[in-house]
């Protein structure tokens, strides 16, 4: 009986316990899978892909810049129906209905501008905004002179 | 006896097999992990202009590029909502104390913020994101602070086309 005591407790079986106690921890390891899958659908920040303008700024925007010829002005002001008000130099003013999603208008409008002033597409144009002006329409202005292909383009400063 | 067998192979407990659904989870975490852009907490929620034929989308986002950023506060609600500025994850209240006393010193340490982060980066790309439901007096400070911060070329974000056709989840990038 002793010696089936001794046997039972021989060093090659409690190894073999050791062994059959060694288990991968499946649930907790899941657990932390799906907590790090949740946190990164969570987490993520959706954004939709983005186009850019190029656009160039003067060295001094406050001071204006000294140019050689007179810039040509245009007077943007939102409107309170959420129309847009551009007035080309001394020309009668534009307005752009709120629903309108583009200023073609004002693309057309400018190039007629241009050519009846003899200006060239390089020569200045300055956008001159109120404080109030929304930004959503100081951009469409600077998309619609861009697309003329008329590139030097002021952004004025408004106190 | 061979009863008992077979009686004991049918009814074995009907088990779920993890491996294949660990398998899954794993690549669906490497998928994220992989397609995931990581922008250092600068992809603030604004509106940017849209309908702008002009715009360039580009086919990658610049690593490198400065995100400036001008958007309306969160709480804020009403015609001319409050504004916050940032430089890539550097937020600045003109609401703030030193800020209300001395309006001059916002411009001043958003522009030094810049320059900083330009002379960090050579011949970086600035990308101008401001919201469009706000004034150009709001933004201006934005261009000003770049101007002074010796800036010249600027990206104005915009989307060239529609924006609603843009939020679907078909051509949204992850970032």
């Amino acid at each position: 009986m002793s010696l089936h005591k001794e046997q039972s407790y021989s060093p090659l079986r409690w190894q073999r316990q050791a062994t059959r106690r060694m288990q991968l921890q499946m649930v907790p390891m899941i657990d932390v899978v799906f907590l790090l899958l949740i946190f990164f659908l969570l987490s993520a920040n959706f954004r939709s892909k983005e186009g850019f303008l190029p656009a160039e700024l003067p060295r001094q925007i406050v001071h204006g810049r000294q140019m050689e010829m007179e810039p040509l002005l245009l007077r943007v002001t939102s409107q309170a129906d959420g129309g847009c008000r551009i007035q080309i130099g001394p020309q009668p003013a534009i307005l752009i209905e709120p629903q309108a999603e583009t200023f073609d208008a004002l693309s057309r409008k400018l190039q007629t501008v241009l050519s009846d002033q003899g200006r060239r597409l390089d020569d200045p144009i300055k956008i001159l905004p109120t404080e109030h002006t929304k930004w959503d329409h100081v951009v469409k202005t600077y998309d619609a002179i861009w697309q003329i292909n008329a590139h030097t383009i002021i952004f004025a400063a408004v106190q | 006896m061979i009863k008992s067998k077979y009686t004991n192979r049918f009814h074995s407990e009907p088990q779920f097999n993890m491996t294949s659904m660990i398998d899954v989870v794993f690549l669906l975490i490497i998928f994220f992990m992989l397609a995931c852009q990581y922008i250092v907490q600068e992809n603030y929620k604004l509106v940017i202009p849209d309908d702008c034929a002009a715009a360039i989308v580009p086919e990658n986002l610049d690593r490198n590029a400065i995100t400036v950023s001008v958007f309306p506060k969160a709480a804020s609600a009403g015609g001319n909502p409050e504004v916050l500025y940032a430089v890539r994850a550097r937020e600045y209240d003109p609401q703030q104390e030193v800020y209300r006393q001395e309006p001059q010193r916002l411009i001043e340490e958003i522009s030094r913020q810049i320059a900083t982060e330009a002379k960090r980066k050579e011949n970086a790309l600035i990308y101008l994101r401001a919201d469009k439901g706000l004034s150009y007096g709001q933004v201006q400070k934005a261009l000003l602070a770049l101007s002074r911060a010796q800036i010249r070329k600027v990206q104005l974000a915009a989307y060239s086309g529609n924006q609603i056709d843009k939020t679907g989840m078909g051509s949204q990038s992850l970032e």
